[in-house]
């Protein structure tokens, strides 16, 4: 009888799902519908701040974006266009860069935007009380490192505000990548009355003052942030008249997908990739052929290598390893993610990659090398260690390298993970540096400059704080420092040109692949189209076909 | 029953202490720290940070300093996470509605599990009580991850009656609340159940019966009350774990309570957060398994604390 009952309930739950299959639901139908207002409803996490002067993450950028702007900024193709500087000079030396700000620029409480604001914001920056994680950026600034290592006071940084609209910059030493900084968040201006009257709370919806074309009319912690277009804003007016950035917990892509199909949501978002159990669905799916879009990333996922151990120190094994791995397949059939093969290290959009100069996937080739370098069909060749932060994904290209290091080179490999944050602080400990071999890493751009990748990941002085994998090279180090202060452009990707060669020859870490974003987008939204860097919600082109 | 009181409210301070200072010593322990990122924070702004949060000081004034300061003026500090949001703003703003729904969630469960309970101990072994008892069983066998995506698949995404998830709207808390109630009507039917057929075979029952008195007073006023107290016992217990582990049913509907926090908190090493959310699930269990005594008291006139 028992047994009936629940057979009975079973079949219950199951002909209700396949009615609704059958039905194909009226939100499945609704779905597709287009709205008839100029709204955008995209899902977020709660960001952890929107002052740009203190933000470091996407969620939190991707909100500041559309709330704030600075002086400059690039489009994809690498120029330079002004924003709230109309115009700027830069002198003979490289040194003093002279910004001329537009007329008329207002902040959304009806404040003029002055050169002033610009000079404050960089102050308090740099000030070590502000407790900013990208001070470092403003670093090229006159006087930024004494004030910001040594305590210096942070009125003498070398940013002065002339007149309203005049702002005058000195640089500790010329940086040919100074306005690829100066375009980032840590140097917009900020609303010094509004931040002195409210302290930490002045991001809050009621009492924020921003310069950009949006503006925050509501945020509900942990619910949504409700974004309006700015009237008071100097430029092109959007087209969107609202965005609503509903805010989801970590780690919830199968609900933001479900919201998508129902619905609610208009488009998905770059910050996090597709579940890939839902993506595969996704794209095998008709409906949803002209809804789901990849769209490139100024990102590389690699695998660091530990040069400090001698096994791993002859650049045929580390290449032999890398040759080794098929790629297409290891993104297509095994990870199930979007994403572009990557032979080499810096991405599409890095002024002086040279892609070609990096040795191709070729498993007889990595069977040679080696043998050359004394290990044929891996004899004698130790265990590696392969170390991942907990994560499906990354555990599921740990079994991939084991296997296909066995089966193509006879190599052994042991699967190590941890917690994120104990894999993060694992990185600069005795555990990576001295028992470690692999590790899975990656690097997205800050800012589409040679000097984000170069000077800030490879060069010898910068490693033991980033990848710390061990690999200097002092001919690499000279160029790239020549690099950065080279203010003639041609010259400069040239430098770094030769710089590549080296990292290419010396195969220092192994490349998986370049990220790409792959998001959902119902039909009637027009020019979704994310930013490179960063994976910017475009919303100032977004236009709704409305009904 | 006053000294009683007083008593058991006064025993929450140990219990207090004891809950903060494991959280602070597991805090400690744990490696890794909230300026572990994924792209390097400098030496010199880590400094700062520490500075600005008081993680420079010893590890025992830090213990100090933030007990006082959670006595003394109530601040649980700042939110290393959400900068400019303080953990008394995050715990004002979603403790309620976890409370909301899991108290929605036990009223919905109590009424659906005693009723379930009342009627299949009155129709004892017929197809109700057997249909009732396979509910029981399948909602304490099957978890809220498998019941709570399947309620969105059915009627959210297939027959669209309802929201995917969200809060605010009456709607959208159907799904959410549906889910977390399924676990104690299963069990509370159980109970109710048990305790019903032990309480309809008592020697009162068949008195009242002969008195002559009417069928739904002796089931009421008789039968339900004394079969309820080994129910409540349940239920007090039950409601301080839906409130406090209602995190997952939070999750899969996008339910902005405190539930996320007990995940994020950690994983980002928000100290503050993870303590003041610790505390205060720690105080809402205490403070539920003393109204469940008092409630005995009321329930049970054989029951006195003197």
């Amino acid at each position: 009888m028992l047994a009936l009952s629940c057979r009975l309930a079973i079949g219950l739950v199951l002909a209700a799902m396949v009615v609704a299959a059958c039905r194909g639901g009226p939100s499945a139908r609704d779905a597709t519908q287009a709205p008839s207002e100029q709204v955008l409803r995209v899902p977020t996490t709660e960001p952890p701040t929107l002052d740009p002067g203190l933000a470091t993450d996407h969620t939190s950028l991707d909100i500041i974006w559309q709330l704030f702007e600075g002086l400059v900024a690039f489009d994809d193709q690498g120029n330079v266009y002004g924003v709230e500087a109309e115009r700027w000079t830069v002198s003979d030396d490289g040194r003093t860069y002279t910004f001329q700000l537009r007329d008329g620029l207002r902040w959304s409480d009806g404040h003029p935007v002055t050169a002033a604001d610009y000079e404050y914001a960089w102050k308090r920056n740099i000030a070590p009380a502000t407790a900013s994680d990208y001070a470092n950026v403003l670093y090229p600034v006159l006087n930024a490192q004494r004030i910001h290592k040594e305590g210096a006071d942070p009125s003498t940084l070398g940013v002065r505000a002339v007149d309203d609209r005049t702002l005058v910059v000195q640089l500790e030493q010329p940086a040919a990548y100074f306005l690829r900084l100066a375009a980032t968040w840590t140097y917009y201006p900020l609303p010094r009355w509004a931040i002195e009257r409210h302290g930490d709370r002045w991001t809050e919806a009621e009492n924020i003052v921003t310069n950009g074309p949006f503006k925050l009319q509501a945020w509900r912690h942990n619910q949504e942030l409700v974004l309006v277009r700015n009237d008071t804003y100097w430029g092109p007016r959007p087209t969107l008249e609202r965005a609503i950035f509903k805010v989801f917990p970590e780690g919830a892509e199968e609900q933001w997908v479900a919201a998508y199909e129902a619905g609610e949501l208009d488009a998905t978002t770059t910050n996090t990739p597709l579940p890939p159990a839902q993506a595969d669905r996704l794209r095998s799916d008709p409906r949803y052929q002209n809804e789901i879009r990849r769209f490139p990333a100024s990102a590389t996922r690699f695998i660091v290598v530990n040069h400090r151990r001698p096994y791993l120190r002859d650049p045929r094994v580390r290449q032999a390893l890398g040759l080794a791995i098929d790629r297409e397949r290891l993104l297509n059939d095994v990870l199930r993610r979007a994403g572009k093969p990557a032979t080499s290290l810096q991405p599409e959009g890095i002024a002086g990659r040279k892609p070609d100069l990096w040795p191709t996937e070729n498993v007889q080739r990595a069977r040679e090398l080696l043998a050359e370098a004394g290990y044929p069909n891996g004899q004698g060749f130790p265990e590696l260690t392969f170390t991942y932060n907990t994560a499906d994904v990354w555990k599921t290209l740990g079994q991939y390298l084991q296997q296909r290091w066995k089966e193509t080179l006879n190599i052994n490999v042991r699967l190590d993970n941890m917690e994120w944050k104990v894999f993060l602080k694992w990185r600069y400990e005795p555990g990576w540096t001295a028992q470690g071999d692999l590790y899975r890493g990656g690097w997205v751009s800050d800012f589409e400059d040679p000097y984000n990748w170069y000077n800030t990941l490879w060069d010898s002085a910068e490693d033991p704080t980033q990848f710390n994998g061990g690999w200097g090279n002092r001919e690499y180090d000279a160029l790239v420092r020549r690099a950065r202060a080279e203010l003639d452009p041609a010259a400069r990707v040239a430098l770094y040109e030769q710089a590549e060669a080296l990292l290419a020859r010396d195969y220092i870490h192994i490349p998986l692949f370049y990220d790409q974003y792959e998001v959902l987008v119902k039909p009637y939204v027009q020019n979704f189209v994310p930013s490179r860097v960063l994976g910017e919600t475009p919303l100032t082109k977004i236009a709704i076909a409305t009904r | 029953m006053g000294r009683y009181l007083l008593r058991r409210v006064l025993l929450l301070i140990p219990i207090w202490l004891a809950v903060y200072t494991l959280t602070f010593a597991l805090m400690q322990a744990t490696p890794g720290g909230p300026w572990d990122r994924e792209k390097p924070v400098p030496r010199e702004v880590r400094e700062a940070l520490d500075r600005k949060y008081g993680l420079d000081r010893p590890v025992w004034q830090q213990y100090l300093d933030y007990l006082a300061s959670v006595v003394t003026r109530f601040d649980f500090g700042p939110s290393y996470t959400s900068r400019g949001r303080t953990v008394n703003d995050i715990l004002a703003d979603f403790f309620p509605v976890s409370l909301t729904l899991g108290l929605l969630a036990m009223a919905v469960g109590t009424t659906l599990g005693v009723t379930l309970g009342v009627v299949s101990a009155l129709r004892h072994n017929t197809w109700i009580d057997y249909l009732a008892m396979a509910f029981a069983i399948g909602g304490v066998s099957v978890p809220a991850f498998v019941v709570g995506p399947l309620l969105v698949i059915v009627f959210a995404l297939g027959l669209g009656w309802l929201p995917t998830q969200g809060w605010g709207r009456p709607e959208q808390a159907v799904l959410p609340v549906l889910t977390l109630a399924l676990l104690p009507a299963a069990l509370l039917a159980r109970y109710t159940r048990a305790a019903m057929l032990e309480v309809l075979r008592a020697d009162y029952i068949r008195t009242a019966r002969a008195k002559g008195l009417p069928g739904r007073l002796v089931l009421l006023r008789h039968a339900l009350r004394n079969a309820l107290i080994p129910v409540v016992t349940v239920a007090g217990v039950l409601l301080g774990t839906i409130i406090t582990g209602s995190f997952y049913v939070e999750f899969v509907f996008n339910v902005p309570g405190l539930g996320r926090y007990f995940v994020t908190a950690v994983t980002n090493r928000d100290y503050p957060v993870l303590m003041g959310v610790t505390l205060l699930f720690a105080t809402a269990v205490a403070v539920m398994n003393l109204l469940v005594d008092v409630l005995y008291a009321y329930l049970d006139p054989r029951i006195r604390y003197d």
